[in-house]
């Protein structure tokens, strides 16, 4: 009765044609995924799926990386950093061809249903139940999250009551997720990607059309380019420094590595592949269009930031920040800054007036303006940072950075109603998508490396299948719980994502011994990877104290702890007198 | 007759030297798209 109290006083930002398109598009999606895996399934069809073309294995590959906070959070990057986050996605090409190389014959002569599964072959029981619990350990909180990340910024400005926007995510994925296994994931992403690609395009093209007439799409990149927009690629080498071409071709190379290569959530995508070569084309297809998607999905993000240069922004782009303070004793002085902000915008959107006249008619104070319009953005900036710490002041719990809310400002302020619905139901078919490849993985893991392996493989086939759907609705019940509980404690979110990025190079390095070292047998690659994460995690320890030691930035801890567990594992196998001692099989 | 058509064989390293260039001529590409917009 509450759900449906809630349902009725849904008001604001959207119509009856995005309630229609929104709706029917979601539906659609969970449906076409039920109906296209209905009958009795076996345990192969129902784990691995088994029978994917090579476009469908690329599209899901793609669908499960893309979250719902890549098209929140990355045009909001674009909008405040510029395009420089694409160098991140080189590193993928890399990792893609290595593992088509190496992993994917593997695995397939191998016949198994989990990456983990491959590890007893190769070395022993416990190195496989290790690194399967680890990975139901971060990839179990990281769905979670990936429910509740675009929840809470989507409940926020739309006022929608966040614990039922989390479970009617959660519900919808566990219908086609249970129902159909990794046949309805693989199928349903195809439709998420076309609705997901169709909703980025057209909102691309409004954005530049929305522009002043005489700002033609090179005027708005020249524009961009002036405030420092447009620095794509990035030579200069630093460990300080996130995004530049070196740690994306090293760092960001062994990141991906883990991702594609150990990450079960992944390997099932192209594990459903027909054939050795219909996985290999399905990866590369990432390979190939996924440096160009995320710049595309940038490119937005700083078609956005020229749009805004022209039109008014709150000072604050959460909603739910700026409501948090106004309801606070500090509601004056943010009201002072929000008339100071307003100020400002009138005289920058007078001068980027004259400025966009100028470009158009290449006239020789260009230079001059521009230089004018950086000082007024440096003071817009400077008002902005003073209204976060005072947000950060009235409650301390509320999100200051707003980033993530810049597009989904945008797209429920600029864009027609029709498009609202068809954005909003891009944002909630990426989660899905997401949520879907985890809840489907964190399943198989369970049924395949702990429940089969433990209990006796002595059942029939039948009784898997139901293994792997009640599963599933285990693990999709414990996100739902998760993401519903996860805001009450502080820095939660933080804490899983470094969970998960602090397992990843010793996994990484465990799968890399296992496939190019021969020599290193069970006991000696277990006592390394335990002995390396153990590094692994003393350095982001003293990193993160405030002791003015910084040993190594976050994304260099992979290539530690991946290089670290294959040096120490054969070190460890080296020296041993009998190399067959060491190994316990 | 069917049966005596050889079998197509695809040449991996080939793809695979296609797909890391392709991404060069990316980064290449981003270099000029910046250099023409000032970033440098």
């Amino acid at each position: 009765m509450e759900l449906f109290n809630w349902f009725n006083g849904l008001t604001g930002a959207l119509t009856r044609i995005d309630w229609l398109i929104l709706i029917s598009t979601l539906a659609f999606i969970v449906l076409y995924g039920v109906y296209k895996t209905r009958g009795k399934q076996t345990s192969e069809q129902y784990i691995k799926g088994g029978d994917s073309r090579w476009w469908t294995v690329g599209l899901s590959v793609m669908a499960t990386q893309a979250s719902a906070i890549t098209f929140l959070s990355t045009p909001g990057q674009a909008y405040t950093d510029g395009l420089e986050f694409v160098q991140f996605y080189f590193g993928l090409p890399i990792a893609v061809v290595i593992i088509c190389i190496t992993f994917i014959p593997i695995y397939h002569k191998l016949k198994v249903f989990t990456a983990y599964e491959f590890l007893e072959k190769r070395f022993d029981i416990k190195t496989r139940s290790l690194a399967s619990i680890l990975f139901l350990i971060q990839r179990g909180l990281a769905a979670g999250i990936t429910i509740y990340a675009p929840a809470i910024i989507l409940s926020a400005v739309l006022d929608w009551e966040l614990k039922y926007l989390n479970i009617v995510i959660g519900i919808l994925v566990i219908i086609y997720t249970v129902s159909g296994g990794t046949k309805a994931v693989n199928v349903t992403q195809k439709q998420q990607m076309i609705v997901i690609m169709a909703g980025m395009i057209t909102a691309f093209i409004l954005i530049v059309q929305q522009l002043p007439d005489n700002v033609t799409f090179d005027n708005a990149l020249q524009m961009a380019g002036d405030a420092d927009k447009m620095k794509i690629i990035d030579f200069d080498f630093s460990l300080d420094d996130r995004y530049n071409i070196w740690s994306a071709l090293f760092g960001a190379s062994f990141l991906m590595l883990s991702y594609f290569g150990t990450d079960q959530s992944q390997v099932q995508r192209y594990l459903s592949g027909k054939s050795v070569s219909q996985m290999r084309i399905g990866l590369l297809f990432n390979g190939l269009l996924k440096v160009p998607m995320q710049f595309f999905i940038l490119l937005v993000g700083v078609m956005v930031f020229v749009f805004y240069q022209y039109n008014s922004t709150p000072l604050n782009f959460n909603p739910a920040a700026e409501k948090a303070v106004l309801e606070s004793s500090l509601a004056p002085s943010y009201k002072e800054l929000q008339q100071e902000h307003e100020q400002l915008l009138a005289s920058k959107q007078s001068k980027q007036v004259a400025y966009g006249d100028a470009i158009a008619s290449n006239s020789s104070n260009i230079l001059q303006l521009s230089e004018e319009l950086k000082i007024l953005r440096d003071k817009e900036d400077a008002n902005r940072d003073k209204a976060r710490a005072l947000i950060a002041v009235a409650d301390p719990a509320v999100e200051t950075n707003d980033k993530d809310f810049v597009f989904i400002n945008f797209i429920l302020n600029h864009l027609p109603h029709g498009l609202i619905g068809l954005l909003l139901a891009v944002i909630l078919s990426a989660a899905m998508s997401s949520t879907a490849s985890e809840l489907n993985a964190l399943s198989s893991t369970t049924t395949v490396d702990i429940y089969k392996r433990f209990t006796g493989a002595d059942k029939n086939d039948e009784h898997y299948v139901k293994a792997g759907k009640w599963f599933t609705l285990l693990w999709g019940l414990i996100a739902i719980t998760f993401a519903s509980v996860v805001s009450l404690f502080d820095n939660l979110i933080q804490l899983v994502n470094i969970i998960g990025s602090l397992f990843y190079g010793t996994i990484l390095g465990i799968f890399l011994v296992a496939f190019y070292v021969k020599k290193v047998k069970g006991h000696a690659i277990f006592i390394a990877a335990l002995l390396s994460e153990t590094v692994v995690i003393v350095c982001y320890l003293v990193d993160s104290a405030d002791n003015g030691i910084d040993l190594l930035p976050f994304l260099w801890l992979n290539p530690l702890g991946a290089i670290l567990t294959v040096v120490l594992a054969y070190v460890l196998q080296t020296i041993q007198r009998s190399p067959d001692q060491l190994n316990i099989t | 007759m069917e049966q005596n058509k050889p079998k197509k064989r695809i040449n991996w390293n080939l793809i695979y030297v296609l797909v890391i260039a392709a991404n060069i001529a990316f980064a290449i590409a981003f270099y000029f798209l910046s250099d023409t917009y000032g970033a440098f």
